[in-house]
This record gives C-alpha cells, structure tokens and sequence, in this order.
C-alpha cells in the first residue's frame, strides 16, 4: 500500500493513496460566512466547491502557519479536502505492516501506528474526521 | 425476461396511468354519467393490468384487474356512482401504494383485504392467477443498497481492463447505483488495486462473493459498511432519474455540434491571430451557452399537474369526511418549474390546503377553494385561497402578546401584513380553542421552513369574512438563480434575489432609534435595521457618509440588513456544498463567479435562529 | 466445465498454442480465423460457447468482429486478447461487449480460468 506522510503541528499522520484525489500546493481559500472554527474555508477545485477542514484545529492543534497544502480526498468523502502543515514524500509499504489499531492506539482520530524510519507515524482514520466535522457543523 | 431493465420504464408508465385515473375519478364525481370519461378510466385501468402482468407484478395486475371489471359494468350500465368512485379512488390509492412497493424494490403489498371489502361474492383471483405465473423462490429483490469492495491482487498487469470486467460484472449482481473509481476514470485508466461499488443487490453476499471468488486477479472481496454520511448521500439520489423527450434530445445535441463547430473558428482564429474571427466566435460561444443553458434547464422542468391533482384528491377526500361542499378552482396547473422544487412543495402545499378546507370553512359549509399558479419574469408564485372566514387581525394581536412574540409598543404600531406573517412563528398556534384561529397556524412554520429553504418566501393575506390566501414565491431553478451580490468585512456573499424586498441606500439621518435597536422608515412603517457584520462576528465597519441596505423578511419580519456594499445582481449557478458542511448555519451553498471566485449564498435565517438560541 | 470455442488470431503460432491449450484440456475446436471477418462466418454456422479474439488483425479487427458477432447474438460469450502496451484497446473492447480479456502472453491456466468463468457465466 501506498501511503501519503504528512505534518500536523509536531506530529506525523498518514493517509493512504487511494483515499486522495489530488494534492493542491498553491490554493486560493475562500472564507465561508458562520464557518464553524474547523472549517476553513473553501476552494475552486476543478469546477466543484470543496470545503477545506482545518486539520490541525480538527486535532487540537494551532492552525497552519503560513500557506497551508490541500489534501482533496477521494470524492465518497463528499469531497472535501484537508489543510495540512506540510508534506513528506510518499510511502509504499507491504499490506502487513500496518495493522488496524487496537488497545495500543488510544487516539479515536488514529486508526494506527508504526515507525518509518525513526519517525512514529498515525495513520489518520477518515470516518472519525467526517464525524467530527459533522459534529461541528450540524446545528 | 430480465425484468429490472424494463421496471424504470414501468414505474414512470404506470405513474402517468394513475395520475389519469384519479384526474377522471374527480371530473366523474361532478359528471357521474359521462361515458366518455367512463370508457376512458377503463382504458387506463386495462393498461396498468396489461404492463403489471407483464412485468410479473402480481397484486397490481390482481387489483387492476378487478378495477377494470368494475369499470366495465359501470360503463354497460352508464354511470357510476358516487360509492364506486370513492371505492375506485380507494383501489387507486392502493395501486399507488404497490407503485411505490415496487420502485422502492420491495414485496408488493397484499391486496387481498381491499378486494374483499368491495364485493365478497365474486372471486377475484381466480383469472388472475392463471394469467399471472406465481413468482418464483429466492426472486425477492433486496432493498438496501450495498456497497462491495474488491481489491486486486498486487500482481495484476493491466487493472484497468480488469476493473471494467469486475465493474460489469457487479451490474449482473443488481443495480449499480455508483463505483469508485467511476466507469469514466476506468476508462481513462485512472484507476488503483481496488474498486468499490454500490448497488441495489438481487443476489445474496455469498453469492456475489462466490462469483467474484472466481477471479484470481481478486485478492479480497469484502463488504464494507458505508461512511458515517451515508445517511447524507441517500438524501441526494432520491431523484435519480428524468424522462426526457427525445427531441430535447436531440437540441442538445445539436447544440453540441454547433460547440464543436465554433471551438474549431476560435482556434482557427487563434493560430491567425485574427482578432474580428475571435471576437466573433467568442459572441456565437456566449449565445450557444446561453442557449445550452435554457435547454438543460428545461430539461429539469416539469408541470405542476400531477401535484395539482393530488392536491385536489385531498381536497375531495376532506370535504367528504367533513360533508361539506367545496368547490375547487384551479389554474396554471401547465406552469413549469424546476423538479427539485416541485418535490420540496409536495408536503407545504398539502398542509396549506388541509388548513383552507379544516378552518378557512369553519364556520361554513360551503365554499370555494382556489389553487393558482403562475409565471412572473423568473419566479413562480403558487397561491392557495378561500372565500372562509378569513383571520381576525385583533385576534393575532393578543395572542402575540400573550405569547411574548410582540411588546405592548409594537401590537400597536404593527401593520395587519406584518402581524399575518406572525402565523408562521413556531408555536404561535397551540391547541389552544377559545382563540377561534386555533390550527390555523399549526404546522404554519414548517411550511415557511421548507418554503425558504428553497430560497423562496411565504406571504399571507387576509380578510375577516373574505378569505385568506396563502401565496408562495420560488425561484424557477433551484440550480439556477439570480442573485444578489453584497459584501461584508471584505467576503463577498450572494442573497437569492426572491428572498429580497429591495435593496437601498440610505443617510445616516433617515435612521431612527427606539431604545436600542436602530430602525428606519421603510415604506409605511418602521423596519429594524440588522448590521450584518455583526451577526457574522466579523470586526466592526467605520462610519461611512451612506448605507447599503437589503430589505428582506426573516423569521416574519420585515428587516434592514446593513452590508458594506451592495455590488450587482448576477445569474449563478448554485452548488450544493457537499455533506455534512451544508448543515452549517449561514451557508445555504455556493457558486464559482466567473474571475474564479467562490461566494457563499447567505441563510439569514438559520444564522438569525442559532443568535437566538444563543441569547 | 469444457465446451466448443472458436479461436480468432492472425498469427498461426498463437492459434496453436491456444488450440492446445484448450484441447488438452477437452474443449472442442469448432475452427480457426485468421481474422475477422472470417471469425465471424465461422461463428455464424458453429455457434460456439465462446470466442477467443485477437483484437490487432488484417481485414477486419478484432474489436469490429465483436460487433458483429454480438449483432448476431447478443448472448455471445467473446473473450479477446492481446499484448500488455494495448490497454486502451482492452477497454474498448470490452466496453463493447467483450466479457473478458486474456493478456499475452499468457499462461495455460490463466486462459481456462477466463475461459471457464465465462463458459459459467
């Protein structure tokens, strides 16, 4: 499998290949009136309104410093895209190494964890992400 | 035969058949003899049998069947009577409700009972059941969708092709209602080691699971349970399908032709730099995508007739129970408007026509109700009036103040258009039967909830011992609308033009203030002023020499709103924000302007209803 | 589950080896075409369980016999082949009714495993 590393605040999540879109580098953000704190706007992606979540904020982090990069998901997930500290380069792993989280992983946002080369990864779970944004948004 | 490719076609068919049948069973109640419109009921109640036994729907077939026999001897003896038609309407509700058994994929419902009630004595099923061949074992189609994931082994050469095989593969299985990556992705070869496809199954897991275990190239197969938003996606495929004439068809693609057509002029223009050649391809572009644009609209059109018939049923059926004599007027029912509209009136518009006939007629045993529609530039306004009792505007007044909804100053300064608007407050009308309006308001506020959230406005009017009518404003397209552009705090937004009265600018001196909110004379009354920037927490403006102002309605009431800049009135086409962000207060979608900006359409009022929740 | 099966190629050295393949395993040669358009006579008198296609060919292609022989019957159980660089090619052909595809080259189990589910199907 093929993973994507990226930074938020001082910690290293990963999400796997086939659960992205496309990555966008350089994004124009638009600010959303009312948005809930999570939300941070949204972008023009390829013709389509993708709201962006502030990840960082998400994870009880600061928000991103400067430009952040856009992780634009897989299109069941609504779509919605990702704001993310920064990217490290990918990842091909074999499908046995990274086992779903059981009792080891207390965070409900990581599905689960391994070491790449001295750094300790998580393996964010998207459905804890949708639940957690449809907790901030629904009124 | 295989059956599910035919039953879409079946459905919209026999829709169409029914919708006839009750129009007839209603103009036969006035004209009990017309054999005319007896022979015609009978026609239709043979072809739903004809196409039921056919598709092997067994109780439909039964149940058209019989309705037909009775038809029969209605039409050799020349009349029907008024028992019969409530019987036939009654057998049309039931041949509804197997329409709706079978479109939703499951059993069909049994109508042995309602055969049985109308005339023990003669056997019904027996024709039936030789006509119909008894369905079959393990036949039942199950009804949830379901999603199946298949990943291939990391050693598959070529995916792409293997997907389409797998893809295809899972269309015998049932209905594929949607597959990651799409058809379109596979075949441009944007695909991974895995495809998840959602369907309507007919077969079981383990069957489907034993197929696709025949594939080597498939490593696992499994059978994952939707994302946490599934609930948020059913929601958007509810209206899966149009029919579309082939002849709109055909103007569409003939457009796309032209397209192609001067795509090529504009490059040719390009390649010479010849300015005339671009500037005139770009005006032939700009007519062709205005015109694709009506044609694509049309397509989501549809006429208000089948709603208007059903909501004559409802009238019929009340007056009825209630023995009074309603006569029902209506008109416009050719007025066209957006699909996705007509399916969010279905349930206000019941509602306000239960409300005419339970306490517009009060106090009277007769009357007229009428239901109009009709086309003003790009709106559509749907009105629902009676000649009853109408409301008492004095009545209004002390209830609302009763209830808190007004101060003792404002009963006495409000205008009687302003106070009917009040109908709509949530719990304005409880069970509370001294009032003599008791009901008239229940369930009033849904209606303008669902009303506005298509981006259209409510209006009440009344005239004790005249009449109410009830008047809905919507937008043609919901996709499509006209809107005003504002800005607050340097973020643009948009507001749906038919949620706004006017917009304005005033002086700082036309302000007044009582107490501490700030008003200003609109029209003939004073109207609360609101500053935007506030409501959306957003830093405070500086003093400006004149005020941009839109006028529009929120939560009953007419209001000021304060925005930095009015900047135009645009077409846009509106955008859904994707699940479960459309739920956010304030945002109600949005639309990409031309220069590639984003702009949020507005929702005063979820923001104005969580501020006071909040308070 | 054997049965009778046509073999489409342009090339003598690929019929042989896909005839011996599927002899060897009991299904029967209903006959051999070197291209399309004679698959498609061949196909209209024997009716074969299944059709094994070489898409690239003289005269008629591959993908244009398909058409035909589904005009013929649309229940016809046609399988094409062809080398790996011609992806596209597979795609199209079995957005045109192909039910499945062998890439070559190819082994003689992985041919009987296509050939056999599809027979099934």
């Amino acid at each position: 499998m093929q993973l994507l590393p990226f930074e938020v605040g001082n910690e290293i999540y990963a999400l796997e290949l086939i659960d992205i879109q496309e990555i966008v580098e350089t994004p124009h953000l638009h600010p959303f009136p009312a948005a809930p704190a999570t939300v941070s706007g949204a972008i023009a992606f390829h013709g389509r309104i993708v709201p962006v979540v502030d990840l960082p904020c998400l994870l009880g982090f600061d928000s991103p410093q400067g430009s952040p990069r856009i992780i634009v998901l897989a299109n069941h997930y609504g779509p919605f895209a990702l704001a993310v500290d920064r990217l490290r380069p990918l990842i091909g792993l074999d499908k046995g190494f990274v086992k779903d989280a059981d009792a080891g992983v207390k965070e409900p946002s990581v599905r689960s964890l391994f070491t790449w080369k001295n750094d300790m990864i998580s393996l964010l779970d998207l459905h804890y992400v949708v639940a957690a944004i449809e907790a901030t948004c629904v009124k | 035969m295989d059956k599910e490719k035919y039953r879409n076609m079946y459905l919209a068919e026999t829709a169409e058949h029914l919708q006839a049948m009750s129009e007839i069973l209603l103009r036969l109640d006035n004209e009990p003899e017309n054999h005319h419109e007896i022979d015609a009921l009978f026609r239709e109640a043979h072809s739903i049998k004809g196409m039921a036994a056919t598709m092997e729907y067994a109780e439909t077939a039964r149940l058209a069947h019989r309705l037909e026999d009775d038809l029969d001897k209605c039409r050799k003896r020349g009349s029907v009577s008024s028992v019969e038609i409530d019987q036939l309407l009654a057998g049309v509700d039931l041949l509804e409700a197997l329409h709706d058994d079978i479109s939703q994929g499951r059993e069909e419902r049994r109508v042995e009972t309602y055969l049985q009630t109308l005339n023990p004595q003669v056997p019904s099923d027996v024709p039936m059941s030789q006509m119909v061949p008894e369905k079959e074992e393990g036949d039942q189609i199950a009804a949830e969708p379901l999603l199946v994931q298949i990943d291939l082994a990391e050693t598959v050469p070529v995916a792409a092709p293997r997907l389409l095989v797998l893809l295809k593969k899972c269309s015998d299985f049932g209905t594929v209602l949607k597959s990651w990556p799409s058809l379109e992705q596979i075949l441009n070869d944007k695909v991974d080691a895995r495809l998840l496809v959602q369907l309507r199954p007919r077969l079981t897991r383990q069957e489907m699971h034993a197929q696709l275990a025949r594939y080597s190239d498939v490593e696992e197969i499994s059978f994952p349970k939707p994302p946490a938003t599934s609930g948020l996606g059913e929601r958007r495929q509810k209206s899966a399908s149009v029919r579309v004439s082939t002849e709109r068809l055909d103007q569409l693609i003939n457009l796309t032709g032209e397209l192609i057509t001067t795509r090529y002029q504009l490059q040719d223009a390009l390649k010479q730099q010849h300015v005339q050649g671009l500037d005139d391809g770009v005006g032939q572009l700009s007519r062709l995508v205005k015109n694709l644009h009506h044609q694509v609209l049309q397509v989501r059109m549809v006429s208000l007739r089948a709603l208007f018939s059903r909501l004559s049923r409802i009238v019929h059926d009340l007056a009825r129970s209630s023995a009074k004599k309603i006569e029902l007027q209506i008109d416009g029912a050719d007025i066209e408007i957006d699909r996705a509209i007509v399916e969010e009136l279905v349930d206000p518009l019941i509602h306000m026509v239960r409300n005419a006939v339970d306490h517009g007629f009060r106090d009277k045993d007769q009357g007229v109700i009428s239901l109009k529609a009709w086309r003003d530039r790009d709106q559509v306004l749907v009105q629902v009036a009676d000649d009853g009792s109408g409301i008492d505007p004095q009545t209004i007044r002390r209830i609302a103040r009763e209830r808190g909804l007004l101060s003792s100053a404002q009963v006495k300064t409000v205008r009687d258009y302003d106070l009917y608007q009040l109908i709509c407050q949530p719990g304005f009308s409880t069970a509370d039967t001294v009032t003599g309006i008791s009901g008239r308001g229940v369930g009033m506020d849904v209606v303008k909830t669902a009303i506005e959230a298509i981006g259209g406005l409510v209006l009440i009017d009344s005239t004790p011992g005249e009449g109410t009518s009830i008047t809905l404003k919507l937008p043609l397209s919901l996709a499509i609308i006209r809107v005003l552009l504002i800005e607050s705090a340097g973020m643009s937004m948009a507001i749906p033009i038919t949620r706004v009265i006017q917009a304005v600018e005033i002086s700082p001196a036309e302000i007044h203030s009582s107490g501490k909110q700030l008003m200003v004379h609109y029209q003939d009354a004073f109207i609360p002023l609101l500053s935007l920037r506030k409501i959306l927490k957003q830093s405070k403006g500086t003093k400006k020499d004149s005020l941009s102002l839109v006028v529009t309605e929120v939560l009953g009431r007419r209001i000021g709103l304060v925005v930095d800049r009015l900047i135009g009135q645009q077409e846009v086409f509106v955008q859904r924000l994707a699940p479960p962000f459309d739920q956010s207060p304030g945002c109600a979608g949005g639309t990409i302007l031309g220069n590639g900006q984003v702009v949020f359409l507005l929702d005063l009022q979820s923001l104005l209803e969580r501020r006071k929740k909040e308070v | 589950m054997p049965g009778r099966v046509l073999v489409v190629d342009d090339a003598l050295f690929m019929r042989k080896m896909l005839t011996d393949i599927f002899s060897q395993a009991g299904w029967e040669i209903v006959g051999e075409a070197e291209n399309g358009e004679q698959a498609v006579a061949i196909y209209q008198q024997q009716r074969p369980d299944l059709v094994t296609m070489d898409i690239v060919m003289p005269v008629m292609g591959g993908i244009e016999a398909l058409k035909a022989i589904l005009q013929l019957e649309a229940q016809a159980r046609v399988v094409v082949c062809s080398a790996l660089g011609q992806k596209h090619l597979i795609l199209d052909a079995i957005t045109a009714g192909a039910r499945d595809f062998i890439v070559k080259p190819f082994q003689s189990d992985q041919v009987l495993e296509v050939a056999e589910r599809v027979v099934a199907s």
